[in-house]
């Protein structure tokens, strides 16, 4: 069953730092044996990151995982109170039934949700659900959970989040791999509330989600933890990977639907990095309008793993503003290689 | 055409966007020994289709990272099996 998404907002830590002050201050230390690492950075096409560490932090030492994740989550309840502040003068609070929450990038007990819930005087018999280290693609989790809840109880609101704090698990680790990976990372939080399609005042239905895992791609993509924080790997493939790949999984959303590929007019892309965002594009017959916003969010914001696909979404909302009834496409990708898709009408 | 004279083209491909490789041995990783980009990598993959036609290279790019060879000599073999498949 659909959900109407009657609520968004998103949020970042208060100060965002451009991809050159972070080059300067930080990186070209840590890089300094990489000739091409000041090429390689700037190449992604980030502008600016939002950061819960200032260089200057960054700069001192190396912290510890469980420094890391102090901050992960000193950074995550305070993005958490201001969108639920913000969510919570739009929708009645006491209809919501559910809060699904994920994030990759720090984990604490009792978890985000709960306290967050306690905080803000959710009921007692709310339903939680936190989803842990799927990586960028834990959005489309947090609305498939989102949509089960509204297909069962229909008179209930689902409140569903999507927090990273990526900029604590920078490690100055220096291979070519890794100033690639560096370069691309920013923190943001993002939430929803949705309900039944049948609530008043509008807004755009989720209509449905397909998934695709290529098992054999494990190692293209990993997210493991060390003493000295959260560690990425990337293979330089993925991307031609998503490329050959992108194309059956929105035909077959599409078909799910019974409706026509030609008849997605809106593009959300999670843009992991720019050769993502161009070869999709390629591969799928874009037009650069279709995938502005994805790229402005890669520009204004980096790559900011699950929550990055909430930001692109309240970009087209707000920037592109979809007509009603025009069908868009959320889709994001992540270890698996996981590739995640959802059909909107807006 | 054979795995040799393709990792030749390979080659001649690479070199043309950076010469300053002077030379591409057969066991090279593309990634690793010879560093290329994405840039490069992407107007490499181009440059095979354009002249093979479409080849899925998406078994060798899992192959590839999976064991970390990605090597020219491993590429041109690939592309040469598809080539005498789809001539079978």
């Amino acid at each position: 069953m659909p959900a109407r998404i009657l609520a968004i907002e998103t949020t970042t830590p208060p100060v965002a730092y451009s991809q050159r002050e972070l080059f300067d201050q930080v990186f070209s230390k840590w890089y300094a044996d990489i000739p091409d690492a000041e090429k390689l950075f700037m190449n992604t096409t980030v502008q600016q990151r939002f950061t819960s560490w200032t260089p200057e932090q960054l700069a001192t030492r190396v912290l510890t995982t469980a420094e890391r994740v102090e901050l992960w989550a000193e950074s995550t309840m305070d993005m958490g109170r201001r969108l639920m502040a913000r969510l919570f003068e739009q929708v009645d609070k006491s209809r919501i039934g559910s809060f699904v929450m994920a994030t990759c990038t720090g984990y604490v007990g009792p978890s985000p949700e709960l306290q967050l819930a306690g905080e803000f005087g959710l009921p007692a018999s709310l339903r939680r659900t936190f989803i842990g280290h799927m990586g960028c693609y834990a959005a489309f989790n947090v609305m498939k959970t989102a949509l089960d809840a509204v297909d069962a109880r229909p008179g209930e609101l689902v409140l569903a989040n999507a927090t990273e704090v990526c900029t604590v698990h920078l490690r100055p680790e220096a291979t070519r791999e890794q100033v690639v990976t560096h370069a691309l990372f920013g923190d943001a939080s993002a939430s929803m509330i949705l309900g039944s399609v049948d609530e008043p005042g509008g807004g755009p239905v989720i209509l449905r989600t397909r998934t695709e895992t290529v098992y054999e791609t494990t190692e293209m993509m990993t997210w493991t933890i060390t003493d000295t924080g959260f560690r990425m790997t990337l293979s330089p493939y993925v991307p031609f990977i998503l490329g050959e790949k992108i194309g059956p999984l929105i035909e077959g959303l599409c078909a799910d639907e019974g409706i026509a590929l030609s008849d997605l007019k809106w593009w959300g892309i999670h843009p992991g990095g720019p050769k993502i965002v161009d070869f999709i594009g390629k591969e799928m017959g874009l037009s650069d309008a279709q995938l502005r916003a994805s790229r402005h969010v890669l520009a204004n914001y980096g790559n900011c793993s699950s929550a990055t696909i909430l930001l692109v979404l309240e970009e087209i909302m707000k920037t592109d503003r979809p007509a009603p009834g025009d069908y868009g496409v959320l889709t994001g990708f992540g270890p698996g290689l996981t590739m995640e898709s959802t059909l909107i009408r807006f | 055409m054979n795995a040799h004279t393709i990792e030749a083209l390979l080659a001649e491909e690479i070199l043309a966007a950076c010469p300053e490789l002077g030379t591409v041995p057969s066991d090279a990783s593309l990634t690793g020994d010879l560093g290329l980009d994405s840039l490069t990598l992407t107007s490499l993959f181009a440059s095979v289709k354009a002249e093979f036609g479409h080849v899925s290279l998406a078994p060798w790019f899992i192959a590839a990272s999976n064991s970390g060879t990605d090597t020219v000599g491993s590429l041109a073999a690939f592309i040469a099996d598809r080539l005498a498949a789809r001539a079978a």
